[in-house]
C-alpha cells in the first residue's frame, strides 16, 4: 500500500522534470513543428545545428569563456579561502560575508553595472568582458565550496608539514592539496557549469559574438523549430555529464585509502606481517578520527 | 639521566621575556624559562594557563608579541617553523591520511632531499625505536590510537631534532594505552637522548615522566622544580592543590615561633610575630583517621562524608571550620565509619606555605 506521501513526491518530480523531458523529447522531432503529434525520432536537427557555423562558434566561445573564468576564479577563491582560514584578520568575518553577498545581486543589476563600468574605462563589449563578468559571477560559489572543503580538514596536518620542514608552498601542495582536491574539482565543475549556463549578465556585456545560451535565445527569436531543442539538449547533456563526473570523482576520493608516494624500492618486498597487538594495547581508542582496523 | 645543573652548561632552549597577547587576552606574561639539553621538561597547568601557547611559540607555529626564543644560543624568534631544529608531536597525531606509514615518517627526510638508501635506513630505525617494525605499508586509518601516536613520534624523531615538543600527545588515548605510552615515551627519551618539552594538564603524567616540571598559571610560571621537590615543597597553595591532593589549614603563630592549629603544633616559623596566621599544607599521607585512642598529636573531628575509590575510602572530616580529606585504606564490610573520630597528624610531613592563608575556609 503506497503511502500518500509517495504519490506526492512522484507528482512533484513529474512537475519539475516534465518541461525538461518534453524539451528533450521534441529535439528528436522529425517535422519542423514544435507540437504534438510526435513524429520521429530523428536526428536531423542535431545534424542541422552541428553544420551551423554560428552554433559551432557559440559553443567554442562558451567553452573558452567557461574555462578562462573557471581557472581565474579557482585561483582567486582558493587563495582567499586559505587566507581567511589561516589568518585571524581583523575584518575576516566581514570579508567572508562580503565575498559571498554578490550571489544575491540580481543579474540585471550586475549586468548593467558592469556595462556601465566597462564603457567608463573604455572597454568595448567582447568576449573578454564576458570572461571578466563570468569570473566575478562565479568566484563566490567557488569560495563557498572550497571553504567548506577546507573546514573538514584538520589544521594541524598542515602545521605538521611545516614543522617537518615544508615551506608554506610545499606544505600546501604536499599536505593540504592531496586532501582538498575533491572540493577544488567540484568547485571547478560548478564554476564551469555556471559560466556555461549564464545568460543575463552575458547579454549585457557581450558584443557581437554569442555564447551558447545567447545563441539559443537569438535563434529562438527568429525561428521556432526543434533546432532550438537540439541545442538545448546538447547544453543539458554537457552540464549533466560534467556534474555527474565531478560527483563520482568526489565520492571516489572519499572512499579511497590514499595514494602512496613511496617509490617501489622503498616499499620493500618483504611481506608485511600484520604485527600482533603490542602488549598492554588490548583495545583501540574510540576516537572518530581513526576508522576501524580491517582484518 | 639528565643533569639538572643549569650552571654547568648553556641551556639548549632559552625563553626570554616572552609575551603573547590575543587582543585583550594575555596568554603569556613576560615568561622566562631555560631548558637543559637532554632533560624531560613538562609544562603543566590548567586549561588556559598558556602552556600550549608557549610550546607553539617555541615551535614557531605562533608568533609572540614580544620577547625572544633562543635555541643553542641562536635567536630563532623570527625564524619560521620549517627552519627551526625542532619537531613536534601533536595531540591528534596529525598523520597525513593520504600517505602510508613509511611516507609519513619519511616526509621530513624527503623535504631535506636525503638520499633514498639513507632515508630507508633511518625510517626503519625510527620505526624500530617506537616498536613498530614492519608497519611501513599500513595507512593511518588502519592504525589504533597508540600506534598512530607512535608513528607520529617516529616521524618527528627520524629528523634527529635538537628538541622534541609534545602537545598533550596522550590526551586522546584511553587509560590503559596511556600508561603503556608513558612508559614508552620515557624509554624513548632515555634511548634517544633528545630533549623533550612536554605539555599536559595531567599532574600524574607530569610526576611520572618528568625530570623537571614547570607549573603554569594565567600565563605565568608558578613554580619550576623536580617532581619530588614540587610535591613536598610546593611554593604556593595553587601548586600544592594542583599536584597531589592538599588540605590547607590556617595556623596561628604562638610566642615560641610555633604554628598551632586546633591545639596541635604543626610547624615552626622563626621570626614571625605572635598572632600571625600561616597556611599549612597537610597532605593525605600525613593524616590518619582512627576511632579512638589516637597517637598524639591528634585532633578531633567528625566524618561528614565518604567516597569510595576501590582500594581506599576518602573521608571528608570536619575539624573546626575546615573540612579535610583523609584516606582510609582499611576495608569496611558494613560501610564506612561515620560520626566522631580522631585524626592523627604526622607533623614531620606538614609543610608551611609561603603565601598568605586563604581568607575563606576551603570546603572540599
Amino acid at each position: 500500500m503506497r503511502r500518500p506521501g509517495g504519490l506526492l513526491a512522484w507528482g512533484l518530480i513529474a512537475f519539475l522534470y516534465l518541461p525538461v523531458i518534453t524539451l528533450v523529447v521534441f529535439a528528436f522531432q522529425e517535422s519542423p513543428r514544435l507540437g504534438l503529434p510526435f513524429d520521429g525520432p530523428s536526428l536531423r536537427w542535431f545534424e542541422a545545428i552541428w553544420n551551423d557555423a554560428g552554433f559551432r562558434r557559440a559553443l567554442w566561445a562558451s567553452v573558452r569563456i567557461a574555462t578562462a573564468s573557471c581557472s581565474v576564479a579557482l585561483v582567486v577563491a582558493t587563495l582567499a579561502a586559505l587566507g581567511l582560514r589561516r589568518y585571524r584578520l581583523r575584518y575576516g568575518s566581514a570579508l567572508s560575508v562580503a565575498a559571498v553577498v554578490p550571489i544575491a545581486l540580481p543579474g540585471l543589476l550586475v549586468g548593467l553595472a558592469l556595462l556601465t563600468y566597462f564603457s567608463s574605462v573604455g572597454m568595448r563589449p567582447s568576449l573578454t568582458t564576458v570572461v571578466i563578468a563570468h569570473t566575478i559571477y562565479v568566484t563566490p560559489y567557488v569560495l563557498m565550496v572550497v571553504t567548506s572543503g577546507l573546514e573538514q580538514l584538520d589544521p594541524s596536518i598542515e602545521e605538521a608539514a611545516r614543522d617537518l620542514g615544508a615551506s608554506p608552498w610545499q606544505a600546501f601542495w604536499r599536505s593540504t592539496f592531496p586532501l582538498l582536491w575533491p572540493a577544488i574539482l567540484g568547485a571547478a565543475v560548478l564554476a564551469f557549469a555556471l559560466s556555461f549556463d549564464e545568460f543575463l549578465i552575458t547579454l549585457f556585456v557581450i558584443g557581437g559574438d554569442s555564447t551558447l545560451p545567447v545563441f539559443i535565445w537569438s535563434r529562438m527569436r527568429r525561428t521556432i523549430d526543434p533546432s532550438v531543442n537540439a541545442v538545448a539538449t546538447g547544453l543539458l547533456t554537457i552540464v549533466i555529464t560534467g556534474a555527474v563526473t565531478a560527483l563520482s570523482l568526489a565520492l571516489m576520493a572519499r572512499r579511497r585509502t590514499g595514494v602512496s608516494y613511496a617509490d617501489d624500492a622503498d616499499s620493500t618486498a618483504t611481506a608485511v606481517p600484520l604485527a600482533p597487538a603490542q602488549p598492554g594495547e588490548p583495545v583501540r581508542v574510540a576516537a572518530g578520527v581513526l576508522g576501524s582496523e580491517n582484518g | 639521566m639528565a643533569t639538572l645543573d643549569a650552571a654547568a652548561s648553556t641551556p639548549l632552549v632559552e625563553v626570554k621575556a616572552l609575551h603573547k597577547e590575543y587582543g585583550s587576552v594575555c596568554a603569556l606574561q613576560k615568561l622566562e624559562l631555560n631548558v637543559n639539553a637532554g632533560e624531560f621538561l613538562t609544562l603543566l597547568g590548567p586549561s588556559g594557563c598558556g602552556k600550549t601557547t608557549l610550546l607553539r611559540c617555541i615551535a614557531g607555529l605562533e608568533t609572540s608579541t614580544a620577547g625572544r626564543i633562543l635555541i643553542d644560543g641562536r635567536d630563532v624568534t623570527r625564524i619560521p617553523p620549517e627552519r627551526r631544529p625542532l619537531n613536534m608531536v601533536f595531540q591528534r597525531y596529525a598523520l597525513f591520511p593520504h600517505l602510508n606509514v613509511f611516507d609519513n615518517v619519511a616526509f621530513g627526510l624527503r623535504l631535506k632531499k636525503v638520499a633514498k638508501e639513507e632515508r630507508r635506513g633511518r625510517v626503519h630505525k625510527a620505526l624500530e625505536l617506537v616498536h613498530l617494525p614492519g608497519y611501513e605499508r599500513r595507512m593511518p586509518h588502519q592504525l589504533s590510537g597508540g600506534q598512530a601516536q607512535r608513528v607520529a613520534l617516529a616521524r618527528a624523531l627520524v629528523n634527529e631534532p635538537k628538541v622534541l615538543l609534545l602537545d598533550e600527545p596522550l590526551a586522546a588515548l584511553d587509560r590503559k594505552i596511556r600508561q603503556f605510552m608513558q612508559d614508552e615515551l620515557r624509554d624513548i627519551h632515555r634511548r634517544s637522548g633528545t630533549t623533550f618539552i612536554y605539555v599536559t594538564h595531567d599532574q600524574d603524567e607530569a610526576m611520572a615522566m618528568s625530570d623537571r616540571i614547570v607549573l603554569m598559571r594565567d600565563g605565568r610560571i608558578e613554580q619550576m622544580a623536580a617532581p619530588g621537590e614540587m610535591y613536598h615543597h610546593p611554593s604556593s597553595q595553587f601548586a600544592a592543590g594542583f599536584i597531589g591532593d592538599a588540605n590547607v589549614v590556617t595556623g596561628r603563630v604562638d610566642a615560641g615561633g610555633h604554628i598551632a592549629w586546633q591545639g596541635v603544633v604543626v610547624g615552626t616559623q622563626p621570626g614571625a610575630s605572635t598572632g600571625e596566621e600561616r597556611a599549612v599544607l597537610l597532605r593525605p599521607e600525613a593524616l590518619r583517621v582512627c576511632a579512638d585512642d589516637p597517637l598524639s598529636p591528634a585532633v578531633a573531628g567528625e566524618i561528614v562524608g565518604s567516597t569510595y575509590f576501590g582500594f581506599y575510602w576518602l573521608h571528608h572530616i570536619r575539624v573546626g571550620d575546615d573540612v579535610l580529606d583523609v584516606r582510609d585504606f582499611r576495608r569496611w564490610s558494613d560501610g564506612p565509619p561515620t560520626g566522631a573520630c580522631w585524626i592523627n597528624i604526622d607533623v614531620d610531613r606538614a609543610v608551611v606555605m609561603a603565601d598568605q592563608p586563604p581568607t575563606d575556609r576551603q570546603e572540599h
